[in-house]
């Protein structure tokens, strides 16, 4: 297999995942389309290739699949697939890609390689296994709401964003969570008196920026207005969304962020500093405090907010969404094994398996009596509560993807105005 | 004499069969690409797409009037200057200590030589911590002989990421240099150092008017490495700032990067690519045929 070209990507990119906690459960249905697959192997042993990346889980996950799939073998390339490296475009053309691949969810990366004609619809899949009832409302209606409603991803992992903060930090200094904008740079200030750095970023990544102007988004466009934005019917150049940028400057020039330092170090060396009690906040999803529980380091010294809007703005909103997705090579040769696999993965036998590992939140509904882990409770409350705001990276076609990390790293320099940075995504938008 | 013509044959298959792997391997991993390069900088093509459409020398037009990309290429240009002063100009000085030292001579050379034969990304990884700018070993050891003044996000203000990424890939990259002038510094004959000695000459003086001298061709040769090593230069840059922060540390080699696979245009990348290919042969060629002939 030309697994040659798969290569570590400098850190993991936008991860987002929902749970919700109702009562039904799914169970594995064989359908029309599946007969030939759950309830039986196909003839012969079968290897099924998959390639992404590898979690806690995702032996024993392998390991379960074979157990119930007698006649498949599935040899899992673990590797990050990061589309901004041209890693699974590199697969899907050479004719000898995997069958399935976990990448970039959304209609930004996987989205693209299916308006390619690369992965296969997975739209028949979805009603054979009536996974509209797995899924959360907002993704299946955005998942729905690409290419005429042909959907070629099965989200896997659905997580949100907010700021995370260290409270010994803020107990020293005196602060509760903040409430407002003003009081969020207030604390700021107050924290930078008292020696602590107040906010770290690692711009040098540029999906950790991507961050940040996500939440900070989240907090001055409107899911509505965002939709239209994300859909290409209205401009990118927002009053809302430059406010959203405005943001960003403030907290740049004001004692929050020192832009020369968010620019010099990546999400790895700002995680660390935020481990290390050294900066009081940090902007990421869930994995902020998985990456805390495999560095040993006690999670129940964080806490987390969604960032308030400043004046004008509209209400509280977490950005998130969809993380990971799996995606079905349109050439694979076992297809039938293929769709096994994505079928068994939104079974109950899986997500306890993901659930146990504390990995991340699935995409799909979580079997009766899963808890998740501590490092994930609480973004399962907001996955499971609250309406999210768009991560633009994950919608973003590459070219505006790149422009809105770089518009977010200039801004972070002081090169650009708010207002420059808009422009700057418009027309990367526009000629993509 | 179709004897002779058969001996000719002979030697011209078998030496042809000696030559066969190695022209194999150019063309398959060099001639092959750069023709299928070339045949997509007269495409549009997405990277993704099944359909790539001729668009004549678009692509080409585009790119000499795109800011960014001469931006890149005076970055580049900036890049090769440190590079020869740092790199070359460094090893060119390790090279004369080198071939000083009497005792422990292979201890030094070995552990002279050892940041080159550390990966690019490696490098980058060690010199992004140096320039860390809350732990970094840089900032510590000025703050520790009082010169905090100097304290800096090396990497993070635009004024000098350049600078302290070419630093990075310097010292990377010194010992391949210092290697080549070591062996045309230990080719001199001694006579000429020892009559230059009879004569009064300093250290200095016999470096400027016998070693530089001497070393005429084995520094050409040096420069022309220099000059395609720098527009090479991608590792280290990608590995400690991708680019950054905003396009201030983006080479050529960084935008076609950044073209192909961030903006998903792969036939503006492919272009760069030949573009940057031709400014190399052009410089590279001519000086190259100046030296075969002496004028250099």
């Amino acid at each position: 297999m030309v697994i040659a070209v798969l290569m570590a990507a400098c850190g993991s990119s936008n991860d987002e995942g929902e749970a919700t906690t109702t009562t039904e459960s799914t169970s594995t249905e064989t359908t029309t389309l599946m007969e030939s697959t759950t309830s039986q192997a196909p003839d012969g042993d079968v290897v099924l290739r998959i390639a992404g990346d590898g979690y806690a889980h995702t032996a024993a996950a392998v390991e379960a699949f074979e157990a119930s799939h007698p006649g498949i073998t599935v040899e899992y390339a673990e590797g990050n697939l990061n589309f901004e490296e041209g890693v699974p475009q590199a697969l899907l053309q050479s004719g000898q890609g995997p069958d399935i691949l976990i990448l970039n969810a959304g209609p930004g990366r996987a989205g693209e390689l299916a308006k390619a004609g690369l992965t296969a619809d997975l739209s028949e899949l979805y009603d054979d296994l009536d996974l509209a009832s797995v899924y959360p409302e907002t993704l299946m209606n955005q998942l729905e709401a690409q290419y005429g409603g042909q959907i070629s991803e099965m989200v896997e992992v659905y997580s949100a964003f907010q700021i995370y903060y260290n409270k010994a930090l803020f107990d020293d200094a005196g602060l509760d969570e903040p409430e407002s904008w003003e009081a969020l740079v207030e604390a700021c200030q107050s924290l930078a008196d008292s020696g602590v750095e107040p906010m770290t970023l690692g711009t040098r990544s540029g999906f950790a920026a991507g961050w940040l102007g996500g939440v900070l988004l989240a907090s001055s466009v409107s899911i509505d207005e965002m939709t239209e934005i994300i859909y290409e019917e209205a401009s990118f150049e927002q009053p809302d969304v430059i406010r959203g940028f405005e943001m960003l400057e403030e907290l740049v020039t004001g004692p929050c962020i020192d832009g020369p330092t968010a620019a010099a170090i990546d999400y790895n060396q700002s995680f660390a500093s935020f481990y290390n009690n050294q900066a009081a906040m940090v902007a990421g999803n869930e994995f902020v405090l998985i990456g805390a529980v495999d560095s040993d380091v006690d999670i129940s010294q964080f806490g987390s907010f969604a960032i308030p809007p400043r004046d004008g703005g509209g209400d509280v909103v977490y950005s998130g969404g969809m993380g990971k997705s799996w995606v079905l090579n349109a050439e694979s040769t076992e297809r039938e094994a293929a769709l096994a696999w994505l079928a068994w993965v939104t079974t109950d036998e899986y997500l306890n398996i993901v659930v146990d590992a504390g990995s991340y939140i699935p995409a799909a509904r979580l079997p009766d009596g899963a808890e998740l882990a501590p490092s994930l409770a609480r973004t399962g409350e907001i996955l499971a509560n609250e309406e999210l705001g768009y991560n633009p990276s994950n919608y973003f076609s590459g070219a505006g993807t790149q422009a809105w990390y770089e518009a977010l790293q200039s801004l972070v320099i002081g090169e650009i105005t708010p207002a420059e940075a808009a422009a700057a995504v418009q027309q990367a938008l526009e000629s993509n | 004499m179709n004897r002779s013509l058969g001996n000719r044959l002979q030697d011209g298959l078998v030496g042809f069969s000696f030559l066969a792997p190695a022209v194999v391997v150019v063309a398959l991993f060099v001639i092959v690409p750069l023709l299928q390069a070339g045949h997509l900088s007269f495409q549009d093509w997405d990277g993704l797409s099944a359909e790539a459409p001729y668009v004549g020398m678009t692509n080409y037009i585009t790119l000499l009037t795109d800011g960014r990309f001469l931006a890149a290429l005076q970055r580049t240009a900036i890049w090769f200057v440190i590079h020869l002063v740092l790199a070359v100009g460094g090893g060119f000085v390790l090279a004369l200590l080198l071939s000083e030292v009497r005792w422990g001579r292979t201890l030094f050379r070995t552990v002279a030589f050892f940041p080159f034969v550390i990966s690019l990304s490696v490098v980058g990884v060690i010199w992004g911590q140096i320039y860390n700018p809350s732990s970094g070993l840089l900032n510590a050891t000025l703050n520790a002989v009082g010169l905090q003044a100097f304290s800096h996000a090396w990497l993070g203000d635009p004024g000098t990421a350049l600078p302290a990424v070419a630093v990075a890939s310097s010292w990377q990259g010194y010992a391949f240099y210092m290697v080549i002038l070591l062996a045309g510094i230990q080719s001199i004959d001694p006579a000429i150092h020892e009559a230059a000695m009879v004569d009064g000459a300093s250290t200095i003086q016999r470096i400027r008017h016998v070693t530089i001298p001497s070393l005429h061709n084995t520094i050409t040769v040096v420069l022309i490495f220099a000059f395609i090593r720098a527009f090479h230069g991608f590792g280290v840059v990608w590995s400690t700032t991708t680019g950054g922060p905003g396009t201030a540390t983006e080479l050529v080699t960084v935008y076609i990067w950044r073209r192909a696979f961030q903006s998903g245009s792969v036939s503006q990348a492919a272009t760069a690519g030949i573009v940057l290919g031709v400014i190399v042969v052009a410089v590279a060629g001519p000086f190259n045929r100046r030296r075969d002939k002496g004028a250099l």
